[in-house]
């Protein structure tokens, strides 16, 4: 029976970054032949990086062995479950950029705050109310007050 | 001038900065997950305004009082605030189960305060004269000096040497984009206005070191809260005995110098300098056996000398502009930020300022003590604080930080693409302290190298090089650097240092 390999992920991280360095070589093209010469240099040196670890996740997808005990089995692949939340709580807070950028910061926090702390698991109106108006509250006092930070109404 | 540097240090503004840092910094450290580092990220905002005294000094102040904040959970509750307490947290837990917790954080407080204050006076000597030896710096030895500091930050802040190289050059290749330094040619900015000035480094670290920490909290919603101990069970003697101080006077010394050393190496921060001194302590001991089993003098050593690698990590961030550790990284930015370059002017024409904020950290060790010997046995009761309460407060901050720099939307948007970036990176195991000093430490390397080929004229830049002693110098220190994993590896193995995950320290923090 043919042993199934699995790809470690340094590969697709190693060939994201190696495709993300070619572009980039090409996008030096566009610019002035002087401009062009020190990020050509850069870019290159990460080109190498990243194919060299390209290599190392090929090397370790064939000899798994080594990879355990280097890394550990747990660190193999990052499963789903782990992301579940962090990503969610990404999404929001991108939800509240949007807000901040449709209506105003102190609109946006007072949906995001409430919003993010049921996300968190609370679910206590109190804690809610209290964190929501005393962070609207310190942000107004110390940087609209006291920093003249400018927030556009 | 010693006029000049009282009249900075002694304003209302500073005394409250340094209040403010030193038991905000101590509040911070405590909180498991939360660090020196992401604490001064997600204050440098609120200096913005301040006199530049007032702003470092706080820094700092938040920078040693987390690394000390960071014992107290550890002693009582077997959960370091920061890497550099795990070592603590093996010898201080044993001490708080036998009911000499209070005894411990005594220890702790004492060994931090002594140990932070030797390396503040150590770099208020030594400095000065490294800051003078950087004017026999130019083009070429910038260019170098550059490279050496993403290569030993990449090196040692990494398990992967690939990846920490990769994280260093990837935060050089971010500094591309903008104006170039040298023909004033627009490069990657895709139209975006925002861009053409570069990508700022407030919302990028802001986000790598404050979003992305959040981002890993929210990994463990649901899975219930941490062990909470009531203060009320904490008895007992707080100060070290007559006795006990005069039997710790070599042990103080001794894991001060080798912190001090190790913060002076770039990339190498707290938690390997308290392994450093906790084991060399070991040594020294005439009670090996107790070392892991509730040992006074392995917490005086590994709390001594994680507060002293604070004082060294200070050193080749004034003199030379290369962060002896992630914190220092982002101390880096506050610095820039405040219009305080590193080199010799920072202790010629600007050093009234550099000399007041060097005994304000010398004040603020001396204040964390003594906030630390009041109040340290409270403190615990922040981790009753949920995260629930903390991500918001966390983010909203960020946000706020981020677009206050520039009153730039762009910026937030900036701050949350590293932020994801951040999680990312410290899920696949990549550094992100090289990311922000390749993007810091961009132009000076790109000007170095650039300005460099021009002193050359018709010689091979490698023989032009090779041709200055201080470039030969660093070159080797360079190749020393690539090959420092490899004796760091060989170092802890020698130590049987464990893993940190195995002492309850958040291995993925970065201070």
């Amino acid at each position: 029976m043919k042993k199934k390999v699995s790809i470690v992920r340094e590969v697709w991280i190693g060939l994201a970054l190696v495709l993300f360095s070619v572009y980039f070589l090409f996008q030096c093209n566009g610019l002035n032949e002087k401009a062009a010469q020190y990020p050509r240099i850069i870019i290159s040196i990460l080109l190498i990086l990243s194919a060299a670890l390209l290599i190392q996740g090929l090397y370790y997808t064939f000899k798994p062995e080594s990879y355990y005990k280097r890394y550990g089995k747990d660190n193999k692949s990052i499963e789903w479950g782990v992301v579940t939340h962090p990503l969610i709580v990404f999404g929001v807070t991108v939800i509240y950029l949007v807000l901040f950028y449709f209506t105003n910061f102190f609109i946006a926090t007072a949906v995001f705050v409430p919003l993010l702390m049921l996300v968190f698991g609370e679910r206590k109106v109190l804690p809610i109310l209290l964190t929501t108006v005393g962070l609207e509250a310190f942000v107004y006092l110390m940087f609209v007050k006291l920093l003249n930070v400018y927030f556009p109404l | 001038m010693i006029a000049e540097i009282i009249s900075n240090l002694f304003t209302l503004q500073t005394l409250l900065a340094l209040a403010v840092g030193v038991c905000g910094g101590i509040v911070i450290g405590a909180l498991p997950g939360l660090g020196a580092t992401m604490g001064i990220a997600i204050l440098i905002p609120v200096t913005y305004s301040m006199e530049p005294v007032a702003a470092l000094v706080m820094l700092t102040a938040i920078y040693t009082s987390a690394i000390y904040g960071g014992s107290i959970t550890a002693i009582l509750l077997h959960t370091p605030g920061t890497p550099a307490s795990a070592a603590t947290a093996m010898d201080g837990y044993k001490l708080t189960l036998r009911g000499e917790g209070l005894r411990a954080i005594g220890m702790s407080t004492v060994g931090s305060m002594i140990g932070g204050t030797i390396s503040g006076i150590l770099l208020l000597v030594i400095a000065p004269p490294l800051a003078r030896f950087s004017l026999k710096f130019n083009a070429p030895e910038y260019f170098l000096l550059a490279v050496f500091g993403l290569t030993i930050i990449g090196t040692l802040a990494a398990n992967n040497l690939l990846k920490g190289l990769i994280s260093g050059v990837f935060g050089l290749a971010l500094a591309l984009v903008g104006y170039d330094v040298m023909y004033g040619t627009p490069r990657f900015d895709y139209g975006f206005t925002a861009l053409q000035s570069g990508i700022q480094t407030v919302p990028a670290l802001i986000g790598l070191f404050s979003l992305s920490q959040v981002l890993i909290q929210a990994e463990n919603i649901g899975k219930g809260t941490d062990k909470i101990l009531d203060t009320a069970e904490l008895k007992g003697r707080f100060f070290p005995t007559k006795q006990e101080m005069k039997m710790l006077i070599p042990n103080f010394i001794r894991s001060s110098v080798l912190g001090l050393i190790v913060g002076i190496l770039p990339g190498a921060g707290g938690d390997i300098g308290s392994w450093v001194g906790y084991n060399e302590a070991k040594r020294f001991s005439k009670h090996k056996e107790e070392f892991g089993n509730g040992s006074i003098e392995g917490i005086c050593a590994s709390e001594t000398a994680n507060n002293a690698v604070t004082g060294g990590a200070l050193i080749p961030l004034l003199t030379l502009g290369i962060p002896g550790s992630s914190a220092a990284a982002v101390l880096l930015g506050g610095l820039m930020i405040h219009g305080l370059t590193p080199g010799s002017a920072l202790f010629t024409t600007q050093g009234s300022t550099t000399y007041a904020i060097i005994i304000g950290f010398i004040i603020a060790n001396i204040l964390m003590g003594v906030v630390g010997m009041l109040a340290s046995k409270y403190v615990v009761n922040v981790v009753k604080v949920p995260y629930n309460i903390l991500a918001p407060i966390i983010i909203v901050l960020s946000v706020v930080g981020a677009y206050a720099i520039n009153i730039s939307f762009f910026d937030c948007c900036l701050m949350a693409f590293f932020g994801i970036l951040g999680y990312y990176m410290r899920k696949f195991d990549f550094p992100t302290a090289p990311v922000v000093l390749g993007l810091i430490l961009g132009s000076m390397a790109e000007q170095g190298l650039l300005r460099s080929i021009v002193m050359a004229k018709e010689t091979n830049l490698l023989v032009y090089y090779l041709s200055r002693p201080i470039c030969v110098v660093l070159i080797l220190m360079i190749v020393f650097a690539l090959f420092a994993p490899v004796l760091m590896n060989k170092l802890s193995e020698k130590m049987a240092k464990p893993d940190v995950a195995s002492t309850g320290a958040d291995a993925n923090s970065d201070d």
